[in-house]
């Protein structure tokens, strides 16, 4: 259904467009260093850019008020920000931020792109298909698994987008997105290694 | 803020230690912390139906590495504190 993919990207979308959808986006897309903490969205406020990953991981983050936050999304150089806008929203329900520094290409001008081409919407909406088979894994594995099975999901999920076999994540950083204190970590990783 | 340590003695008297450290106000909350922590721990052990982890122990180490705090997990399931 789809080209060829191109090499001028390490964005599986990007590598996947026609060059006729890539030329579309090209003039209004540009190049970023994306550090650790960088913000892509806000919660509840207008998407200004959508983001396409070269390297990195994002993470896509719920807050319960004057609760603590979970990660409801992972998004890496398979994917891009800004899914509801490929739905044909602008605001963005929850905060996404980079968890693993990286790079991208990012764009303002997704939608007027998405109104001219049906086969760049075609596309990104495979994309989306794809995020929300994740996040109703991701229901699934929060209501029914235990946190040492939860772990090593999202580890695998983090080495699927990571280079290498090295992740530079604190357990910190784990704890936020798995929805737990920072020893639980701790001992589920323990646990995980012991049993390897 | 300081930072806290949270080594974690189990019964047999392995340590796991915590290389990373945790920020705290103070030693209050630090504890605050051990409390919350330890129970979920347990809660997460007695749901997965393995041996819960009574007999450790938090040894919390400030940045000196001095021990300032021994907190036995017992202690969180026999006492009321902060939950997870």
């Amino acid at each position: 259904m789809f080209n060829q993919p191109n090499t001028l990207y390490q964005n599986n979308l990007l590598r996947r467009l026609f060059p006729s959808d890539l030329a579309l986006l090209e003039p209004h897309m540009e190049r970023v260093a994306l550090p650790m903490r960088t913000q892509l969205e806000s919660a509840k406020s207008v998407i200004g850019h959508v983001y396409f990953l070269e390297e990195g991981i994002a993470s896509v983050v719920a807050k319960i008020p004057k609760g603590r936050d979970t990660e409801v999304g992972l998004i890496g150089l398979e994917g891009m920000t800004g899914a509801l806008v490929a739905l044909g929203g602008d605001r963005a329900p929850h905060d996404t931020y980079m968890q693993l520094a990286g790079s991208g290409l990012r764009t303002p001008a997704l939608s007027s792109a998405l109104s001219e081409s049906t086969t760049l919407k075609a596309l990104l909406l495979l994309y989306v298909q794809t995020l929300y088979i994740q996040t109703s894994y991701t229901a699934l594995v929060n209501a029914r698994s235990k946190l040492d099975e939860r772990l090593a999901r999202w580890l695998l999920m983090c080495h699927d987008r990571a280079r290498g076999d090295r992740l530079a994540i604190t357990h910190e950083f784990m704890s936020v997105m798995l929805g737990v204190r920072r020893p639980g970590v701790t001992v589920a990783i323990q646990e995980l290694e012991g049993r390897a | 803020m300081p930072r806290y340590f949270f080594h974690i003695r189990s019964e047999d008297g392995h340590l796991v230690e915590d290389l990373e450290g945790q920020e705290f106000a103070d030693l209050a909350q630090a504890e605050e912390n051990a409390m919350a922590s330890a129970k979920e721990i347990l809660a997460e052990g007695l749901l997965s139906g393995k041996p819960v982890l009574t007999g450790a122990v938090f040894e919390i180490c400030n940045e000196k590495h001095a021990l300032v705090l021994r907190f036995p997990f017992s202690d969180a399931a026999t006492k009321p504190g902060a939950p997870p």
